[in-house]
């Protein structure tokens, strides 16, 4: 990209005359049209084009330029969930088609490729453009050709582009779609990451997976059943090692689009809320937002920070969309946890509804108590002996007796009382092999129950080794965490 | 040597144009003994159709006799009253667009896509209503076959209808001296000065 | 040829190849159909005289037979106005076949211009789209199996295979009830006049002709709105030009007077 010092300054000098939305005359005085900012300035550039989920980088230009945009149609088989094989046609060899990004007020020449392998002919109509057709009349290529046309990009903004060729919801059920970015002239703010998503509906013969290379069904496209509503093309195109990454602290702005043909998105990310939604893709924006409408054949700009760690999930929140038929994917944030913002699982406590053999207000009152540190013997006790009932009287009787021949009893037990981290470790990690409880062999099962906290474990042995004619002290949360951190869970049991 | 042959050939054709109502053999330059082999048509070049033309008025001609100087061509058929008019019109605006020493060096070639009714006499009154002196202008009638092979070489798209009247697709285009196409206009409401500028251009 | 149509299908097939020829091509009687494009604004129906068409595709060896008699029609010989540059790609030479292209395999990367030339040296011409039309409405015990959503799916499963496969030999699918094989599922095919179905390169502007850019009734628009097979056959045929060639583009030869 060479310029020449004269053709800077004059662009430097224009810039500083034009303000940075313009709406100013042009400069040979014919009437002004909202965002012509005159000739295209400098050497003609080409346009990086990326493939989802990227994004180009920011133009960075403060000037009007022919911007040269080459793009290749092909038709490409691909997986479009685990297995199943689907026939696409592409801008660019991905769906959604590759991302162009330029400024308001380029001048964009465009060419539009037909692979010779093609099948189909094709064209496109950006949204973007102001003429007829969007450009579909122009650009209209029969495999093995290649047509162009030049159009001025007018109006900023998130813009879909798709195939428009008969039958135009076929060509779109089959992923020919993308998005045109054309940045407002002062550009955007920066951020940490920009991603490209985009939502479409696809119809195939077969039931939502079955396998195979499942051919395209028009009569369930006509009746706007959709077997499969994806972003970016494929179940699998932002999982796992393919979903999107973003630092703790880090900004991040999604470029997402809808390419129907049929369904309108729900478009919501679970655990975040979005900052500002530059709703419909235009010029304003809005805040604090939960879930956004994307249409079909729209986009839609939204901004968000990542604060705390873990995998958000992309969602249309019609949620059989989601769960059902793949419309889903992941952004991991990695990074430090932030307990203020969000403290993972405080307590996780049985929860007996109206089953409930005696009011909890014990165990809310021990809670309580435990919190503020001054916890008694007394109040365990009775918290202690809400949750024995409700968990392990089941097996130990709730007096304590145990079941003759079956399970060890508690009252009054000298292999209970022995040892307190052993009782700890096997309330925690359960026990299985023979016992010898007051002079008899048990040979059983005993469950882990590790499910119950720190708190209800301390509780509850508080109560048991206080009780039936056992006497000791207060047992204490820190006792259970402390055996819970040194011995492993065995397989299966809760953490 | 090429360049030494075109005012030869130019001069073969003028000639041959000027005799109205003589037969035109298919490559007039082979009676002119002074002239050499005429250089092979180019790959894009509209005289390798083999089409035939019936003037108006009657005479006979191969379409590549237009071969030496520039031909304006377009398709058309006489009854049809929307847009034929209009590229007629436009036709005229392009010949009173060069000077009259230029006017003559070039052919106007209008060939109707109504092989049926479009017959040489229509054309000639067709012409002689439409103020259409020929020479410049050729008014031309061609067989059906012919028709669809020179508008499938010149893009122009057509159907019959059922009331005998044409849908088609209106293009006028440039063919310089060895037929080959170099510009085309679809402006027919105003003058295309760029069309008459490429036409000039072929004469020099 | 006012013998009568059969007749005149006679004397014409006597005229070349005899009795193996003849074999090859299939009687398609007279007859009535909507075509999906209507003829005209309250035309819906179509008259189709009798004539003979083709059973198969033209293969690689028939066409390289052609060539060999008429070298201004092999590959790198003919012009640039009547083939494009990827004129018989597929082939090693210019009387060649080569690996790429079976015998028996439909011939493709031909344009308009040379698959007219075959069937005049052959005889006869290409079909009208009318008459391909007419006889591809029909599949194995119907005359017009258009509205069956089966058939349509059948057809629609042939475009959504990529490209890259080796096509298939010619007479491989089921013949219809005129005889007439591989008019669905193998290639795409030239017809006499391609060029007058008047689509628009952009669909969506069916009912808001440009008056100044088509004279008459400006595009026609489909009358059947959901054959999006015979849509999609209308949209690649409007998008060439007599000189294109493609990868799954060929043609076959009919024979009888022009309609």
């Amino acid at each position: 990209m060479m310029r020449t010092v004269p053709s800077l300054l004059l662009a430097a000098l224009l810039a500083a005359a034009l303000p940075a939305v313009a709406a100013e005359p042009a400069a040979d005085g014919a009437a002004s049209v909202h965002g012509d900012f005159g000739p295209p300035m400098g050497a003609p550039i080409h346009a990086v084009l990326t493939s989802p989920p990227n994004v180009p980088p920011p133009v960075h230009r403060f000037y009007p330029a022919k911007v040269i945009v080459d793009l290749e149609v092909r038709e490409v088989e691909k997986e479009i969930s685990e297995g199943v094989r689907y026939t696409f046609w592409t801008f660019g060899g991905t769906v959604p088609g590759s991302f162009i990004r330029v400024r308001q007020g380029d001048t964009v020449e465009f060419h539009l490729k037909n692979h010779p392998d093609s099948k189909m002919p094709h064209n496109i109509d950006l949204h973007g453009v102001t003429g007829p057709g969007g450009g579909a009349a122009s650009s209209f290529t029969a495999p093995g050709h290649e047509s162009q046309f030049t159009f001025k990009a007018l109006n900023q903004g998130i813009y879909v582009y798709h195939c428009a060729t008969a039958p135009v919801g076929m060509h779109v059920a089959n992923g020919m779609y993308g998005l045109i970015l054309v940045e407002p002239p002062e550009g955007f703010t920066p951020v940490d990451h920009e991603y490209y998503v985009m939502q479409g509906d696809f119809y195939t013969v077969g039931k939502y997976r079955e396998k195979g290379l499942q051919p395209f069904d028009m009569q369930r496209a006509i009746d706007e059943r959709p077997t499969y509503v994806l972003f970016n093309g494929s179940e699998g195109s932002l999982i796992g090692d393919k979903a999107l990454k973003v630092k703790v602290g880090e900004t991040v702005r999604l470029f997402v689009g809808n390419g129907g043909p049929n369904l309108v998105s729900s478009f919501h990310v679970i655990g975040a809320i979005f900052d500002k939604v530059w709703f419909e893709g235009g010029t304003h924006f809005q805040e604090n937002v939960q879930t956004t409408l994307i249409p079909a054949g729209g986009a839609a700009i939204m901004e968000f920070h990542a604060q705390v760690p873990g995998s958000y999930v992309l969602v249309d929140h019609a949620l059989f969309r989601a769960f059902n038929k793949g419309a889903l994917g992941i952004l991991k944030v990695d990074g430090p946890e932030n307990k203020a913002i969000y403290s993972g699982k405080e307590v996780d406590s049985v929860y007996l509804g109206d089953k409930a053999v005696s009011d909890q207000k014990a165990v809310a009152a021990a809670t309580t108590a435990a919190a503020h540190g001054k916890l008694t013997q007394a109040e365990q006790i009775r918290a202690g002996e809400t949750l024995f009932a409700g968990t392990c009287s089941v097996c130990h009787q709730p007096t304590g007796e145990g079941l003759e021949g079956v399970f060890p009893p508690l009252a009054k037990s000298d292999f209970l009382m022995a040892d307190l981290k052993r009782a700890i470790t096997i309330v925690l990690n359960g026990l299985t092999g023979p016992v010898v409880v007051n002079g008899k062999t048990f040979n059983s099962v005993m469950p882990p129950m590790s499910q119950l906290n720190d708190d209800e474990i301390a509780n509850i042995l508080t109560y048991v080794r206080n009780s039936w004619g056992n006497q000791d002290a207060q047992v204490s949360a820190a006792e259970v965490a402390e055996i819970r951190k040194s011995t492993k869970r065995p397989a299966g049991a809760a953490h | 040597m090429r360049i030494a042959m075109r005012p030869a050939l130019a001069l073969g054709v003028a000639l041959a144009a000027a005799l109205a109502g003589a037969a035109e053999p298919a490559h007039v330059h082979e009676h002119e003994h002074a002239t050499p082999a005429p250089a092979p048509l180019p790959g894009g070049s509209l005289y390798q159709l083999g089409v035939a033309l019936d003037a108006a008025g009657g005479s006979s001609l191969a379409l590549d006799s237009l071969r030496g100087g520039p031909v304006v061509v377009t398709m058309f058929y006489s009854s049809c009253t929307t847009v034929c008019p209009m590229l007629t019109l436009a036709m005229q605006h392009i010949a009173a667009g060069l000077e009259p020493a230029e006017r003559e060096r070039v052919r106007f070639l209008m060939v109707s896509l109504d092989a049926a009714r479009d017959t040489p006499a229509r054309l000639a009154e067709f012409a002689a209503e439409h103020h259409l002196p020929q020479p410049p202008f050729l008014v031309a009638h061609a067989a059906a076959a012919d028709v669809r092979t020179l508008a499938a070489a010149l893009g122009i798209r057509y159907r019959q209808l059922p009331d005998g009247s044409f849908s088609h697709s209106s293009l006028i285009t440039l063919l310089d001296r060895d037929g080959v196409a170099t510009a085309r206009t679809q402006v027919l409401a105003a003058e295309d000065p760029g069309f008459v500028a490429s036409v000039r251009a072929q004469l020099r | 040829m006012r013998a009568g149509p059969s007749l005149a299908l006679c004397a014409l097939l006597a005229v070349h190849g005899g009795a193996a020829a003849a074999a090859e091509r299939a009687p398609v009687p007279g007859g009535e159909f909507t075509p999906v494009v209507a003829p005209g604004k309250d035309v819906k129906r179509v008259a189709v005289a009798a004539f003979a068409l083709d059973r198969r595709p033209v293969t690689n060896a028939e066409f390289l037979a052609f060539v060999r008699e008429r070298p201004a029609w092999r590959k790198g010989a003919a012009p640039a106005l009547l083939a494009d540059g990827q004129y018989l790609r597929h082939w090693a030479g210019p009387a060649e076949l080569g690996a790429g292209a079976g015998p028996e395999q439909p011939v493709t990367h031909v344009s308009w211009f040379a698959a007219r030339a075959y069937c005049a040296a052959a005889g006869g011409r290409l079909p009208t789209w009318y008459e391909w039309e007419y006889v591809a409405a029909a599949d194995e015990t119907r005359a017009d199996a258009r509205q069956d959503p089966a058939f349509r799916e059948r057809i629609l499963a042939w475009y959504a295979l990529p490209s890259g496969r080796p096509l298939p030999p010619v007479g491989k699918t089921p013949a219809n009830v005129y005889g007439v094989q591989d008019l669905h599922g193998v290639i795409w095919e030239w017809v006499e006049d391609f060029g007058g179905l008047m689509v628009s390169g952009d669909s969506r502007t069916q009912g808001d002709p440009d008056k100044l850019q088509f004279c008459g009734a400006g595009a026609l628009s489909a009358e059947i709105r959901d054959d999006y097979p015979i849509l999609m056959r209308i949209a690649l045929l409007s998008s060439l030009e007599a000189n294109f060639t493609t990868a799954n583009l060929g043609f076959r030869c009919a024979y009888g007077a022009p309609p």
